[in-house]
């Protein structure tokens, strides 16, 4: 039978480790994700997310099922190739999201060049409030 | 009221490993276990490693400049974890860290830094990792 319990505070048995359920709740992650990047996107394990949309080399969009409560939570991504790097990976935010999706770009720098790639190995992480 | 549950271990009624919060707007659950970091980990890369602080790390390895693996005590159910990385270095060099695809494991997984500016490997001060999945 499902239940449900109400509490404000959760300790382990020893009355040790106190933590408030806001924090619980306000620290897990809400979204994250691991895909592959190259070809057609595809995710290998994720959490909270409904699709992800391929907008061009080294720019994609991650759509959720449940959407936060606004624009302004913490998201945070690393990418790779399958190899060793030979130049800096990076996860940028882009100018596309909403509530309800992620936009970001990975760009791969050779030298001083950084130029968008598709990587193989690709994690996010959202943390902030759900609608 | 203000309520307090003194508990060792939390456990699903319909399915063990899954446990619904409500979430901050009161309207949508998150699940407590997927929301969870199963691992973190803060290694200082310099020198002679050593993991500054972390959560369910057993040892980190040094495979040479600026390149560490950091080896997880409970493992994974898969390799499809998501890990997310970031490295910094007190010279001020722009640094980027990438997670090394092919050396995944259930327990290890392998990340690099970089300096932005002139692809070669560097020692960072801060090597930060931090892994959502299924503990197996």
């Amino acid at each position: 039978m499902a239940s449900e319990l109400r509490v404000n505070t959760l300790k382990d048995a020893a009355g040790n480790n106190s933590i408030a359920t806001s924090f619980v709740a306000g620290g897990s992650a809400k979204v994250w994700g691991h895909m592959n990047g190259s070809g057609t996107p595809a995710y290998g394990d994720s959490f909270n997310m409904a699709s992800i949309t391929d907008n061009g080399t080294g720019n994609y969009t991650q759509a959720f099922t449940s959407a936060l409560a606004n624009v302004s939570y913490s998201a945070s991504g690393t990418n790779g190739d399958g190899s060793a790097q030979t130049g800096g990976a990076i996860c940028n935010r882009s100018a596309v999201y909403a509530t309800g999706s992620y936009g970001f770009t990975t760009t791969f720098t050779t030298g001083s060049t950084p130029a968008a790639y598709d990587p193989s190995d690709v994690s996010t992480s959202i943390n902030g409030d759900l609608a | 009221m203000a309520s307090l549950l003194k508990v060792d271990a939390l456990t699903g009624v319909t399915t063990a490993g899954s446990i619904s919060v409500t979430g901050e707007g009161n309207s949508t659950t998150t699940n407590l276990q997927q929301g969870l970091a199963k691992v973190w980990c803060l290694l200082n890369g310099t020198s002679t490693i050593a993991v500054t602080d972390s959560f369910n790390i057993s040892g980190a390895t040094d495979n040479g400049t600026g390149d560490y693996t950091t080896i997880a005590t409970n493992n994974f159910g898969n390799i499809t974890y998501a890990c997310c990385a970031t490295a910094g270095q007190n010279s001020g060099d722009q640094v980027s860290a990438s997670n090394e695809g092919s050396a995944r494991s259930t327990t290890a997984i392998r990340t690099q830094c970089l300096r932005s500016t002139s692809d070669s490997f560097l020692d960072c001060t801060s090597v930060e990792t931090i892994r959502m999945g299924d503990l197996a």
